[in-house]
């Protein structure tokens, strides 16, 4: 058997029943250790200590059934017991487990293993719920036991469970607790503090704490600790600190204290703020050394007996070196320095209140404090008393001393005596201090300086009746002044003291002072305001004796003022020297004249004699002091500078009262000046005759007395003649026959008349020369009126007269250009109706017929015309110049032919041009017309005619080794002088016979040149004709292409489609045959009907109608409706032998028709086929101011197949273009309303705009701009080029 | 109470100390926070009102009751945790609040 496995109390009657549990169970893998029973008296007496389990039969001999299980279960409570019975009922097997059974076995029944499990099962459970008995009794014990009160707290707050120390603390039953309201802990962070309530009223200051369990439901676990005691003892730890704190605030408040009243009070104070105290007295004790004095807290309370010295002695009965209290009143003694009991506080305590010891404590060290503070002011006040009186001794020695040093230092007599007065009064620190002074008149004058009022000044009459003080000589002391004494201090004064002012004896004035109080004024006070009074009178007696010094000195330098004034202000120097030669007067002009001041000469010898005159100088004194005075002398002195001085002196001696010599007063005149201008004369004459030499300028005068004339050195020049005696006629001589006379007459009507002339002629010298003379002249008149002289001048103007006329003619010329200029524009707008017309004319007649020539011939002139109208432009400088790269050998090609019509027949021009030619940067415009000049000035040189010569070559620059390009133009003429070479680019520069040449055209030329980088050369000599080189810098730039060139010749070929219907058949086949030519293709009809037919079946291949308007049946304009209508692609044109007005009547037309008049040349159908194809009904809008040309214009356009309007000006133009759709508008740029132009230009974007223009320049450039114009057009120009542009502007027309 | 006023509250203080003005000042904040204007607050030193704490059965202080509207709940402590406070009155917060309180007409 083991001796550890669990321990069985078997109760069992049957031995063998016995034996059988008894070796199954030992057997057993538990090892069960059995004890046996066989009686329930047996069983019951066994201790529970020694098994752990019972197994127990019902059937005992001593008991039976549920009473066993009864009596067991009851024996031993906590024993698992397993009922083994041979009875197999339900019934008491359940009762057997009510009654406390763990299990109930039958026997036989249950196998062995099943009895086994059972004990093992009873005793486990028995031993857990052994365990858990244990456990609660314990918590319990512990919760039960607990200091802190426990409960816990359903979710809404009730209690649930309550310990008894929540018991306790509460003082209600814990019975009472249970499902009291306690409420739901509602604080942060777990713990908090609480007054708990108990029954008998009172509250319980606890700590709670909360924790969440779950008993059941979810419960708050609430534990309450008392804490009464710690927080009194914080409160009293708190309550000890703020008593220290209060205590320190007190005593620095007490210390801050500086007169015993305010002490005392915050005294009291601070006694009721340390204790709480109602109020408090605190006294100041006799014995303290001071007077009794007391202060109290609350300030209003009433002291029992209104004397101090009572209440002292009150306290001091009342004070007991004891703690305590009786009847709410404390009383502490105030002492603790050295000077032992100062005094007493004491307090009234509020009836319900005691003292803390604390409180006590600190109100012992406050009343120590207090002491000390009281020690404290009482010493600061012994100090003061001390340092005051020290102070007011200073004060009054100070204020004598400064009455002393006023009187040595101030000279105002009234500001010594009011200063003293001031400092008198301060220093006996009285209120009034008077300080009268008699006057000369025996007045007396006072000062008053009054206390804190300033000083007044008051006049007294007489000094009333000092009876009291007029025989004291020592200041006296006056308690009841007199009325006197009250008048000169004012009122209310109670105490007076009085002092003479005296010097020598004589009575100078009074010092008066007075109190409006009883003076506390001594021996000592008295004795100094006499020591102050002496002070005054010895200022007053010295102020006396300054005042009459001072006019005695004053009358004397009045007197030397004077003298001085008049030395100053002498205009000649004035020295004096004393007998030795030193300087002892030197005045103002003296310090002028030589540059040295009196205050650096004074006690010198004089420095203006040098050397030599320095001896001189003191011989000519000593003559002086002797008594021989000098007058005007004149010599030669020296100034500071260095510079010479010529003055003319004169000298005196000098001598005091006893005729003793003292010395030499010398006077100097400086006439250096004069001097100085007799030079400049001399250099002025110089420079003049300077000045006459330069300018030509001659002058001679005549003495009408004696006939006598002088000429000077230049008039001999100007006249080119020599020295000689009768110069008038000689130089008469030389005057041109022609302005001779006129020469003599002026000279005679000058002295006639008396009147100056002022002449010009000309003279020929003797070597040839022709001069201008201008000659002037006057008479000059004695004082009695009479003629006396006539003095003339005579210049040499003959290069301003040169001048003169050169610039006339610049300026004749200037004139010129500005005429040509503006007459250039009009000429324009003419040339371009007469080429115009030229051109159309030509157009429209037979190549045969004799008016061409003659027209040719116009249109030539016209031509000629307008290139003398650019010329024009150029001399007025309205052409602006813009350079392009241009080939030179064009420039001369496209001018050939107009050279030569300008040349004419007798001139033959020959040209040698050099291929490959680099281009140059130039203007084209200006080009050709530096080659049209030149070969013009060719012309020229050549009167009858002859060969002129065009070369062009390439060069390079010598000296730059620069590429040029080089044009000569030779002539076998007349050629040129070396003068008129170098003078050849001069303006107005002209060889050729007045009128003929203006002189321009080399000039405009070299002009042009230079402006291009390039220069002129000429070649030649008189009578072998000469070579102009143009030399141009070569352009590395590429030449531009010729867009701008439109063909002179418009084409008038076309590979179209045409339809011809003409009822005549002669005429339909001219025509077929002559649009064959032009490369057309032609098909015909000789009616309307067979014309729309041949449209109708052709649908699209034909492109053009040109129709008879006046036929058999349907007229033309009937078929251009009908074709508009159903071809609107199909262009149509009319062709009449009739005139306008008859065509007219037959088909009267919206707008005038455009037809083409039979009978007509090829080009003249080829012109209208193509204008109207390429037209094809465009409207084109001109706008010019100038009639003819708007005419010329529409024709023009109209002939081309345009439909033309045409304008006045920009509001008329305004007005057709609203009316009806423009292409293409035609404008001059120079007109009135050209803004409206502009209006439309912006209003309809898809318009073109030409612009037109008669000249060029920035403005009109803005305005073609402004006009956003494709291109224009300079007047004149031809019809082709006209039309060139505006079939190119139709060609673009925008938003097409 | 005024005629706005839901409801009813009243706070058991003991005496005047630092507990009892930090569950004021705690009381006043949550139901100026959350309750707009629709509350009234009582205060009751029980203390100085013996009976009144007797009668409302006041165990600790500072304890807040939520009078009106019934049922009767309370809180204890300093009222320092607000969640708390609603949460044990069945207060509405105003985090939660619906219309009804928002807009603080009702």
């Amino acid at each position: 058997m083991s001796s550890t496995g669990p321990r069985l109390l078997l109760v069992e009657d049957n031995p063998l029943e016995a034996e059988v549990v008894q070796r199954i169970l030992g057997r057993a893998e538990a090892g069960y250790r059995i004890t046996r029973t066989s009686t329930l008296r047996q069983t019951l007496a066994q201790d529970e200590q020694d098994f752990d389990a019972i197994l127990l039969d019902l059937v005992l001999p001593d008991s039976s059934g549920m009473e066993t299980v009864r009596q067991v279960v009851a024996r031993f409570p906590d024993k698992p017991i397993v009922v083994m019975s041979s009875r197999d009922e339900v019934g008491i097997a359940e009762r057997s487990l009510e009654e406390g059974a763990q299990d109930y076995l039958v026997k036989g029944k249950a196998d062995w293993n099943l009895v086994l499990r059972s004990l093992r099962y009873a005793i486990l459970r028995n031993q857990n719920v052994d365990a858990l008995r244990q456990r609660e009794a314990i918590s319990r014990e512990l919760i039960d036991r607990n200091a802190d009160g426990i409960i816990v707290l359903d979710a809404e707050g009730a209690i649930r469970f309550a310990n008894p120390a929540a018991s306790q603390l509460t003082g209600r039953d814990v019975d009472d607790l249970i499902g009291r309201q306690f409420g739901f802990p509602a604080f942060a962070g777990g713990v908090s503090e609480l007054d708990l309530i108990h029954s008998n009223g009172h509250a319980v200051l606890v700590e709670m704490r909360v924790s969440s369990i779950t008993w059941g439901t979810e419960s708050v676990l609430v534990s309450l600790r008392d804490i009464t005691e710690r927080a009194r003892l914080e409160r009293e730890r708190i309550s000890n600190t703020a008593m220290l704190q209060r205590l320190a605030d007190v005593s620095v408040g007490v210390q801050a204290c500086r007169t015993i009243g305010e002490l005392l009070e915050k005294i009291a104070q601070g006694g009721c703020e340390l204790t709480g105290a109602e109020s408090g007295l605190a006294v100041l004790d006799e014995g303290a050394g001071m007077q009794p004095a007391y202060g109290s807290y609350p300030r209003a309370e009433a002291v029992d007996s209104g004397s101090v010295d009572q209440l002292v002695e009150q306290l001091r009965a009342e004070a007991r070196p004891v703690l305590g209290v009786e009847a709410g009143r404390l009383v502490f003694p105030l002492s603790g320095g050295e000077r032992g009991l100062l005094g007493f506080l004491r307090l009234q305590l509020a009836p319900s209140t005691g003292f803390a010891v604390s409180e006590l404590r600190a109100l012992r060290q406050f009343s120590q404090v207090s002491a000390l503070a009281i020690e404290h002011i009482i010493l600061l006040g012994e100090l003061a008393a001390t340092g005051a009186r020290l102070k007011q001794e200073n004060d009054q020695l100070s204020a004598l001393s400064d009455i002393s040093t006023l009187v040595v230092t101030t000279l105002d007599v009234n500001a010594l005596l009011s200063t003293a007065a001031q400092r008198v009064r301060q220093a006996l620190r009285a209120d009034v201090c008077t300080l009268l002074q008699t006057g000369r008149d025996g007045t007396l004058v006072g000062i008053r300086d009054r206390n804190g009022e300033g000083v007044l000044s008051l006049q007294c009459p007489e000094f009333p009746s000092l009876v009291v003080a007029r025989e004291v000589a020592q200041p006296v002391l006056l308690n009841d002044p007199p009325d006197s004494l009250q008048q000169v201090l004012g009122d209310s004064i109670q105490t007076a003291a009085v002092c003479r002012l005296e010097q020598e004896g004589a009575l100078l004035g009074y010092l008066c002072l007075g109190w409006r109080r009883k003076s506390t004024c001594g021996e000592r006070e008295l004795t100094l305001l006499g020591a102050a009074a002496a002070r005054c009178s010895l200022g007053i007696h010295a102020a006396f004796l300054r005042q009459k010094q001072e006019e005695a000195l004053e009358s004397l330098r009045v007197a030397n003022e004077f003298t001085t004034a008049m030395i100053n202000s002498a205009p000649v120097g004035i020295l004096a020297l004393d007998p030795a030669g030193s300087i002892t007067l030197w005045n103002v002009a003296a310090e002028r004249m030589f540059g040295w001041s009196a205050r650096e000469l004074a006690g010198n010898l004089a420095p203006f004699a040098t050397g030599d005159a320095a001896e001189n100088f003191a011989r000519l004194l000593a003559r002086v002091r002797d008594g021989a005075p000098v007058t005007g002398m004149e010599c030669l002195l020296s100034r500071a500078d260095g510079s010479p001085l010529y003055v003319s002196l004169s000298a005196a001696p000098l001598s005091n009262a006893g005729s003793q010599s003292t010395g030499v007063v010398v006077m100097i005149d400086d006439i250096t000046g004069r001097q100085q201008a007799e030079r400049a004369l001399r250099r002025s004459q110089r420079r003049l005759a300077r000045a006459h030499q330069m300018a030509l300028l001659g002058d001679w005068e005549t003495n009408l007395v004696d006939g006598q004339t002088d000429w000077s050195d230049e008039v001999l020049s100007i006249f080119g003649l020599p020295a000689g005696d009768d110069l008038t006629s000689a130089t008469l001589a030389l005057v041109l026959p022609e302005d001779r006379t006129r020469v003599e007459h002026s000279r005679r009507h000058t002295l006639a008349t008396r009147q100056p002339y002022d002449i010009e002629y000309r003279i020929v010298r003797p070597d040839g020369g022709q001069r201008w003379i201008r000659e002037h002249a006057e008479v000059r008149l004695s004082g009695t009126g009479q003629a006396t002289v006539l003095a003339g001048t005579i210049q040499d103007v003959t290069a301003y007269k040169r001048l003169e006329q050169e610039f006339l003619q610049a300026q004749k010329m200037e004139s010129i250009g500005r005429l040509a200029g503006g007459v250039a524009h009009d000429f324009n707008n003419h040339l371009t109706v007469i080429n115009g017309y030229c051109d159309l004319l030509q157009s429209r007649l037979a190549p045969d017929d004799p008016v061409r020539d003659r027209i040719l011939a116009i249109r030539e002139a016209g031509e000629r015309a307008t290139l003398l109208t650019r010329q024009l432009l150029t001399f007025s400088r309205k052409q602006v110049t813009r350079p392009q790269v241009v080939a030179l050998n064009d420039t001369v090609g496209d001018l050939l032919r107009m050279l030569r019509g300008l040349l004419g027949e007798d001139y033959l021009i020959e040209t040698h041009l050099e291929e490959g030619l680099a281009p140059v940067l130039a203007d084209p415009g200006q080009l050709s017309q530096v080659v049209m000049n030149l070969v013009l000035n060719a012309r020229d040189a050549m009167p009858g005619g002859g060969r002129v010569v065009l070369r062009t070559h390439s060069a390079v620059g010598k000296a730059s080794g620069q590429p040029l390009v080089c044009l000569s133009v030779e002539d076998r003429g007349v050629g040129l002088t070396e003068e008129q070479q170098r003078r050849a680019f001069e303006p107005f520069f002209t060889t050729k016979p007045g009128g003929m040449g203006t002189g321009l055209g080399l000039s405009t030329a070299y002009g042009i040149v230079t402006a291009a980088g390039g220069w002129l050369e000429i070649d030649s000599k008189p009578g072998q004709g000469a070579k102009f080189h143009v030399f141009l810098p070569a352009s590395p730039g590429h030449l531009a292409p010729a867009v701008e060139t439109p063909a002179l010749e418009l084409s008038l070929e076309g590979s179209e489609t045409i339809l011809i219907v003409e009822d005549q058949e002669g005429v339909r086949q001219l025509t077929a045959e002559m649009l064959d030519t032009f490369g057309y293709t032609v098909v015909s009809a000789p009616d309307a009907e067979h014309a729309v037919e041949l449209l109708t079946r052709n649908n699209g291949a034909i492109d053009m109608v040109l129709t008879d308007i006046v036929m058999p049946g349907m007229k033309g304009p009937e078929l251009a409706d009908i074709i508009h209508e159903r071809w609107p692609a199909v262009k149509v044109g009319f062709m009449s032998a009739y005139p306008e007005e008859v065509i007219a009547r037959h088909a009267p037309p919206v707008a005038p028709i455009n037809y083409l008049r039979k009978p007509f040349s090829p080009e003249q159908l080829g012109t209208f086929v193509r204008g109207a194809l390429e037209a094809g009904g465009k409207t084109v809008l001109v706008v010019d101011d100038e009639h003819a040309i708007r005419d010329f214009l529409t024709t023009a356009l109209s002939h081309h197949g345009y439909r033309a309007l045409s304008a006045a000006d920009g509001y008329e133009a305004l007005r057709l273009a609203g009316e009806c759709r423009v292409d293409v508008l035609i404008s001059d740029v120079l007109m009135p309303g050209i803004e409206k132009v502009i209006e439309i230009a912006e209003r309809q974007p898809h318009l073109q705009v030409i612009t037109i223009s008669g000249g060029s320049g920035p403005h009109l450039e803005r305005i073609a701009a402004a006009l956003n114009a494709v291109s224009t057009l300079n007047k004149p120009f031809q019809v082709a080029v006209l039309i060139e542009h505006v079939r190119r502007a139709t060609a673009t027309v925008r938003g097409e | 109470m005024p005629a706005t006023a839901r409801y009813l509250l009243k706070l058991y203080i003991a005496g005047h100390n630092t507990r009892s003005e930090r569950a004021i000042v705690n009381v006043k904040h949550i139901c100026e926070m959350h309750l707009n204007d629709g509350y009234q607050l009582i205060i009751v030193d029980v203390l100085e009102q013996p009976q009144l704490a007797k009668a409302e059965q006041i165990l600790a202080t500072p304890t807040l009751i939520r009078a009106l509207p019934p049922p009767g709940r309370r809180v204890v402590g300093d009222l320092s945790d607000t969640e708390r406070v609603l949460a044990g009155l069945d207060l509405p917060s105003k985090l939660e609040a619906g219309p009804e309180f928002g807009s603080g007409n009702t």
